[in-house]
């Protein structure tokens, strides 16, 4: 595993989760969140470590959001109205192909394993381990066919 | 550790070789087990938190070179469409595997006989059959005996009833069901019921990243604890750099490095080796000497040859209707050995296995729709996910992979794991019978798919992360020329060293190994015990 990554400053992370909210929004029922919440956390620097390079593509992209930003009057990205978050997003990823993939893995992996994420997804918000889950008892009449067409195995 | 030989050294206690040691153990010989890997405990495992989906991109990874944890050795698989999936730990890549545990069939036994490719195999399916019993019997295997796919004499019965199949599993046996083809409920290394101890599986879905649950028969948890009992000892985070030769031509011992990175040696008078079918052929050609300079057991250029994986195909179908797939063992549902054999009219020969797979978790539901451009950024994001999240079925198709001299596994000249030892390097190709194979068996995946309700199917032709079965590198026949070891694993070079894993595979058939290395490793262990006065002759 990669450790010497980037040491992202408190004004990255907050660019960082701004930037996150529009790879995944919140829906439009307010049930799921969007993903900016998790730019502070241990897991999103965790899966930050996981991937060589991530964390100086993404801090490129970053300060790319920041300088549109300026060049629209804002003092940085976080300062944008949401309309133009997302169009600024839209032009940084025009000119560096790899940024949106990078903020879409990162989101995707950290976001989705977030418990009010797991319990707006309608499951329990637990580890698999030691419930389990429930499930039905076979059916196995559904094998009848299968027994009716007789071997397909070859001699030898 | 002590110079004192032992009677006989296990390099690697994955399944051949827990299922060797606790064979032999009964001889109440000194038996010692060397295993890079550590012990992994039930607390381990990532399904004991809530973001375990998050750990198989890490700890839990299939790949070495992803991990590089310290039990780990890198693996050259740039020339390679197919990367090396494995891992190293008391219960080797049994700890991560998905558990289906088929046997092969009588034709696969006899390639060159029935279709005039590869070579026949030394031995046959009826001759096999009383160890896949008994390793059936250790293992605990969930199944349903009466499969039309394999002969009713022997039988093949199960000792557990079947894991569920649920709604997903119902819902393509329907599908198979209208098109008239064969499907039947999986044989599964995963206990459906208390054994042995154990309690039964609780439907977590986890198994591709490890069982807390102790359900699935990684063989840390079924022949290791009795092997130690019985005496057999471990010794864990010991590294085999090299087999080394007495006097005599036979093997003395290896040379090994412990967790501290200290060279180490330990006398044997019996070796065997058990380290997959990339970890065989490596130590092999790490071990030159004069009399062997091509590597040790490598009179005929064999070693490191012929490598087989067996290539996957992926179809997924998404259905309208949740299908309750994050619930149930992954790999373990049902099965369809419907093009299985040759079929003249087709233009390759050999054939397919088609496996169930359920459907994915939340994370990578969405890092797989990311993959397929199915779940885009954005506006769009919650919609994209809700079409897929729980509405996905995969089927995979498992194809015969012929033996090719080309396919191989050679040192690196420059990688290196920690301790210094030349890595492996794969190359590999898919050759002309098997991309036709699998052409046909996406197909026809599709069409299964379709006729259980999709309303899309997403194709994968090649799945670059499936290097799992790591076959033919150092295979078995009568005629040394051709072949690395005799019928029962004994090398034809060197009368004391025996290999029981994948590498001895003369030909893939079209199922998951796990069940026929361990029945093989079974045999083996009973042939050395009933040529114990003359093992060397």
């Amino acid at each position: 595993m990669t450790t010497d990554v980037h040491q992202f400053s408190a004004h990255e992370l907050d660019t960082l989760a701004a930037v996150l909210d529009q790879v995944i929004p919140p829906s439009a029922d307010g049930r799921l969140p969007g993903a900016g919440f998790v730019a502070h956390g241990e897991r999103c620097a965790g899966v930050i470590r996981l991937l060589p390079g991530l964390d100086l593509g993404l801090v490129g992209g970053l300060a790319a959001c920041d300088e549109q930003a300026r060049r629209r009057g804002a003092a940085d990205y976080v300062a944008l109205r949401d309309a133009d978050r997302l169009a600024v997003l839209n032009d940084v990823a025009a000119v560096d192909a790899g940024f949106v993939p990078s903020l879409m893995f990162l989101a995707y992996t950290t976001y989705y394993v977030e418990e009010r994420v797991i319990a707006a997804l309608d499951l329990e918000p637990r580890p698999p381990h030691p419930k389990g889950f429930a499930m039905p008892d076979n059916d196995l009449s559904l094998l009848d066919p299968v027994r009716a067409r007789g071997r397909l195995w070859r001699d030898a | 550790m002590s110079e004192e030989p032992v009677d006989v050294l296990i390099i690697g206690a994955g399944a051949s070789g827990a299922a060797l040691a606790w064979s032999l153990a009964e001889t109440r010989m000194n038996i010692l087990c060397l295993e890079q890997g550590d012990w992994v405990k039930s607390g381990d495992y990532p399904s004991n938190a809530t973001d375990w989906e998050l750990r198989r991109l890490g700890d839990f990874g299939f790949s070495p070179n992803d991990r590089k944890l310290a039990a780990d050795y890198p693996v050259n698989d740039s020339e390679s469409p197919i990367a090396a999936s494995m891992f190293n730990a008391v219960g080797g890549s049994t700890i991560l595997f998905a558990a289906h545990f088929p046997r092969l069939h009588p034709s696969d036994f006899r390639v060159r006989s029935l279709d005039g490719v590869a070579t026949d195999w030394p031995l046959d399916y009826r001759y096999l059959a009383p160890w896949y019993d008994l390793n059936e019997r250790m293992t605990g295997v969930s199944g349903l005996a009466g499969d039309p796919a394999y002969p009713s004499d022997p039988p093949k019965r199960p000792p557990l009833p079947p894991l569920p199949l649920g709604r997903l599993g119902d819902t393509l046996a329907r599908g198979f069901n209208r098109l008239g083809w064969h499907w039947w409920p999986s044989d599964s290394a995963i206990i459906s019921e208390d054994y042995e101890g154990r309690g039964a599986c609780i439907n977590a879905g986890t198994c591709i990243a490890g069982c807390a649950q102790g359900a699935k028969s990684s063989s840390d948890v079924t022949y290791w604890p009795v092997a130690l009992r019985n005496g057999v000892r471990i010794r864990t985070r010991a590294r085999v750099r090299e087999i080394t030769l007495g006097a005599d031509g036979l093997a003395d011992g290896v040379i090994w490095y412990d967790e501290n990175g200290r060279e180490q040696r330990q006398k044997a008078h019996v070796v065997v080796l058990a380290c997959n079918g990339i970890g065989t052929p490596r130590l092999l050609l790490n071990s030159k000497s004069k009399d062997f300079p091509d590597g040790l057991a490598n009179r005929s250029g064999l070693v490191g040859k012929n490598l087989m994986f067996h290539p996957y195909a992926m179809a997924t179908g998404v259905f309208d209707e949740p299908l309750e797939g994050y619930k149930g063992a992954i790999g373990c549902c049902i099965m369809s050995q419907e093009f299985y054999e040759t079929d003249p009219k087709r233009d390759f020969v050999r054939g397919y296995s088609f496996e169930i797979l359920r459907g994915l978790g939340p994370m990578f539901t969405a890092l797989t729709g990311m993959g397929w451009g199915a779940i885009p950024w954005g506006r769009d994001h919650h919609r994209a996910y809700a079409d897929l999240f729980d509405r996905t079925a995969g089927m995979v198709v498992i194809g015969e992979d012929l033996p090719e001299e080309c396919n191989s596994i050679t040192l690196d000249p420059e990688l290196k794991d920690a301790n210094g030892i030349p890595a492996p390097k794969i190359s590999y190709r898919l050759g002309e019978n098997s991309r036709k194979l699998m052409a046909h068996g996406l197909l026809r995946a599709k069409e299964v798919l379709e006729a259980s309700g999709a309303r899309k199917v997403i194709e994968e032709p090649l799945l670059r992360v499936a290097g799992w079965h790591l076959m033919g590198t150092a295979r078995m026949g009568r005629d040394p020329k051709t072949s690395v070891v005799n019928e029962w694993g004994r090398c034809h070079d060197v009368k004391n060293l025996f290999i029981i894993d994948g590498s001895i595979f003369p030909t893939a058939g079209a199922v998951n190994p796990t069940n026929t290395i361990q029945a093989l490793a079974l045999h083996v262990a009973d042939a050395m015990k009933k040529n114990l006065a003359s093992l060397f002759e």
